[in-house]
């Protein structure tokens, strides 16, 4: 039995969920670093952004993702008690994973509302008709991808709840990790939506 | 391929690994997170760095290695099969084109348009 | 296994998890949509041939409506006709019984992305009941022009009245046909990585199941950048941010990039099955094993790859940077040796073969003719950035493009319809009625484009309404005779499809029974029933060689099935 934690896996061996999920990852990576792409380039052209940056609040930017990369932690951990078929810390670490979720929720929404309180909206139209036409599209990238971002958060910490419930009935331990990775994907999203909208020059 | 001593009689296909048994390695994890951590804090630390290539470099290479570490080790690719491994590498290799393919249009090109 | 009792229509057509009802639902759906294609050509083009009162079956044709026609014959052709037939048919049927299995990795996932297809459908269909009525700015959706009513622009717009317009709608559309295929794309490679059966090793997969899953793959890493862009451009219409307004920092001509990115994949996305397929039946047809497996396969990985960085060659008009057109004019001209070299393969595959004259094949041969020596050769004409100065947005590219998708996605399309056809019905199509479709399609589709060659090459640009304007240069009798010569052979080419339909249909119910294999194939699906029972197989296969074991003389048949002992 042990022998075969010793063969080196190819294809045929990775469970069908898990290899369907790094392929939907992989589709993921693609769609966001298109926008990231895209912001990267305005970005690289017009100085003007790099004021717009610096409105951003680094502070709380920092929490999420402190929070986020808490998280990965709490969710890999809750990983490697599915692997030992145990119920009760399974629920303990997704549940924090779930908390990360919901102050990292918080967070964004107190931002959200910073902005929208400064004039600065997602369409841009007040800034753009008060003068400053380059500097409002910044604002559409800002709320299009952290909005993304969010909205992947929300599905994940529900499609991790589903899972902890089924877990916690003593079934379908395995999901947790499809759904960790998964976690973890939105998490990697953030490593690089951080420096690229909260660190101004 | 000589597969005969891994295989399930009677389905359709081979099955060798059921799900819950796993060929991968568990790493210590804690080890990982306080190595995020440390990168993090590099990244927040370089953004007070007056020169703007270098901030870059540094913020892009710590972000950098912060996603090889969550993918390396927290979703296990390093105990994937290789292929796998190429194919994810392959998604930022489109990344990296497209970049490189309008490079020269976007952020090298200001068109300029009156604004009253 | 399943009771096997009798499964009624709404779960034939709708609700089913199997593969084989999953495929031919996806080719109802594709037949449907492809007579709206077929549809609006014939209407815009009897107006270019013959003005634009009166057409039959239509009425009076105004500006605006021939650009949304323009616009949604495209589109449908290749997103809701070539996509779901190459990709999701010749997937979702061939996959599982190619591979030696029950069916695909998750079948709910299956149906789900059939679902959204259909959903897809409606919406594109319901763009036309807008307001505004349907999308016309092109298939490609270029801002400024697909943006330039709505949105930042006009601020006499609502989110609302923005929403229920045929820009949007036809944007929702898009979307959510990549959705369906992305989903279906991780079912097929999951599919073909992890069920395989017993001594199947990925170089004795057949060569279609190799193609389906590099083109799944390369769709799925070349469609991120547009569903982003798309992203974008739903926002500047609906709510008017700035991503493409030049007034407020944004570049169309990003749009451009991104789209392209997409864009030429895509089009080797749609080609990699059908030059799949046609392998397979050339192989089979010539009696002789498929000359160079190995290296079809290794040259179309290279090609994949490349067709990831030649995208900008659909721009060099459009005020890219100089020296990186000529990078891309080099990668473009570059990425004809694989496809060169795939086809030369398949030309040694005929070298000597015992070949025998049936259906699929005339139709397999047709296609690669066609494709090679009209589309390709003219490819590499457009892709040198100087002679595209030329040539760019006349009837020349489309010719050219017409010289591809149409033998990609009709003749490969067919081929592999009438080879399968005894596989998935249990019944033989009408021989005579089958040359007929052929000759009759094959004849006229080439005397439409030949003379679109020459018109492009006179000057004649694309997606122009009438010509009115421009008298001395395309208004000449000789214009006006290719034209006319293009329409005519148009409407044949569309009668002599109501022969395939008749065959079809006909043969479905009343064709004559077909056995295991009628075609004496290699590969695993020819092992099994015809029609496949549910699970496939009783029992599974052991593959005990490659696929393309023909040409045995010493032998009393001269082919070797896979799964032979």
């Amino acid at each position: 039995m042990n022998t075969k934690q010793l063969l080196k896996p190819t294809m045929k061996d990775i469970p069908q969920g898990r290899l369907g999920m790094w392929l939907l990852i992989a589709g993921e990576f693609v769609i966001f670093g298109g926008l990231m792409v895209s912001y990267l380039l305005y970005r690289m052209r017009y100085e003007q952004w790099a004021e717009m940056a610096s409105h951003t609040n680094v502070i709380l930017g920092a929490i999420n993702t402190f929070v986020l990369l808490t998280s990965s932690y709490f969710v890999v951990k809750a990983h490697q008690a599915a692997q030992r078929k145990d119920s009760k810390k399974i629920t303990m670490y997704i549940s924090l994973t779930i908390l990360c979720a919901l102050i990292f929720l918080v967070v964004k929404i107190t931002e959200y509302s910073q902005k929208l309180h400064h004039g600065f909206t997602f369409s841009g139209k007040e800034l753009a008709a008060s003068g400053k036409a380059i500097e409002s599209s910044y604002w559409g990238f800002y709320f299009l991808m952290t909005g993304l971002h969010a909205t992947h958060v929300v599905v994940g910490a529900i499609v991790l709840f589903i899972v902890m419930q089924g877990a916690r009935k003593g079934k379908n331990y395995h999901r947790i990790e499809i759904a960790g990775l998964y976690w973890h994907m939105v998490d990697l999203i953030w490593i690089f939506l951080f420096p690229l909208l909260y660190i101004a020059h | 391929m000589n597969n005969d001593t891994r295989i399930n009689e009677g389905l359709a296909h081979e099955v060798v690994f059921p799900a819950e048994q796993d060929y991968h390695g568990h790493p210590n994890y804690l080890k990982i997170y306080f190595a995020l951590l440390f990168l993090f804090g590099i990244s927040l630390v370089a953004s007070y760095i007056d020169n703007f290539m270098v901030m870059v470099s540094i913020v892009f290479l710590a972000s950098a290695m912060k996603a090889l570490l969550v993918i390396n080790y927290f979703m296990h690719l390093k105990w994937e099969p290789l292929i796998l491994q190429i194919m994810i590498y392959l998604a930022l290799f489109t990344l990296t084109a497209l970049i490189v393919g309008v490079y020269s249009d976007i952020p090298m090109v200001t068109h300029d348009v009156y604004r009253p | 296994m399943d009771t096997h009792k009798k499964h009624g229509f709404w779960h034939r057509y709708f609700f089913s998890l199997d593969h084989k009802d999953i495929g031919f639902q996806y080719l109802l759906t594709a037949m449907f949509m492809a007579a709206f294609g077929g549809f609006f050509v014939y209407v815009f083009r009897y107006n270019l041939a013959f003005g634009p009162n009166d057409i039959p079956l239509y009425g009076d044709l105004a500006a605006k409506q021939y650009n949304q026609l323009v616009t949604n014959h495209g589109a449908i052709m290749i997103f809701w006709v070539g996509m779901p037939i190459l990709l999701a048919v010749i997937g979702n049927f061939l996959i599982p019984i190619m591979i030696g299995t029950d069916d695909m990795a998750f079948p709910t996932l299956n149906k789900i992305s059939y679902w959204v297809f259909l959903l897809s459908c409606f919406v594109l269909l319901a763009g036309f009941m807008m307001p505004t009525g349907a999308f016309g700015g092109g298939w490609t959706m270029y801002p400024p022009l697909s943006v330039s009513d709505f949105g930042y622009n006009n601020p006499n717009t609502t989110f609302w009245t923005n929403f229920f317009t045929g820009n949007t709608f036809f944007l929702l559309a898009v979307a959510l046909e990549f959705i369906s295929m992305l989903m279906g794309g991780i079912n097929f490679v999951v599919t073909t990585l992890n069920k395989r059966a017993k001594g199947m090793s990925l170089m004795r997969l057949p060569l279609v199941v190799w193609m389906v899953n590099i083109a799944n793959l390369l769709f799925m890493f070349s469609v991120g950048p547009l569903i982003a862009g798309a992203f974008m451009l739903l926002m500047d219409i609906l709510v008017g941010t700035g991503f493409f307004d030049a007034y407020r920092g944004g570049d169309p001509i990003l749009w451009q990039h991104l789209f392209w990115f997409f864009g030429h994949p895509e089009v080797y996305v749609l080609l990699l099955p059908s030059i799949g397929a046609v392998g397979e039946i050339i192989s089979t047809f010539s009696r002789k094993p498929l000359f160079g497996y190995k290296m079809v396969i290794l040259m179309v990985i290279i090609a994949a790859i490349l067709s990831l960085v030649v995208w900008a060659h659909h721009q060099f008009v459009s005020g890219i940077d100089p020296g990186a057109a000529n990078i891309f004019s080099l990668l473009t001209i570059i990425i004809s040796i694989p496809f060169a070299g795939m086809v030369l393969s398949y030309l040694g595959t005929l070298w000597k073969g015992n070949i025998r004259f049936e259906t699929p094949m005339l139709w397999a041969l047709g296609m690669l003719a066609t494709f090679t020596f009209f589309g390709g050769f003219t490819g590499l004409h457009l892709g040198s950035n100087v002679f595209d100065i030329y040539a760019h947005d006349t009837y020349f590219v489309i010719a050219h493009f017409h010289y591809t998708l149409f033998p990609t996605v009709f003749l490969g399309g067919f081929a592999a319809f009438y080879y399968w056809f005894p596989k998935f019905s249990g019944r033989m199509m009408n021989k005579t009625l089958g040359l007929i479709h052929f000759w009759g399609t094959f004849i006229f589709f080439n005397s439409i484009f030949i003379p679109l060659f020459w018109l492009g090459l006179q000057g004649q640009h694309r997606r122009i309404y009438n010509y009115s304007a421009w008298n001395d240069l395309l208004m000449q009798p000789e214009h006006i005779m290719a034209r006319q010569i293009a329409t005519v052979s148009l409407i044949f080419l569309l009668l002599f499809q109501f022969v395939f339909l008749f065959n079809f249909f006909y043969s479905i119910k009343k064709g004559k029974k077909a056995s295991k294999n009628p075609w004496e194939a290699n590969t695993l699906e020819w092992q099994t029933d015809s029609p496949p029972p549910h699970g496939n197989f009783d029992p599974y296969p052991v593959v005990q060689r490659w696929p393309y074991d023909y040409n045995h003389p010493e032998k009393e048949l001269d082919y070797c099935p896979q799964s032979e002992i």
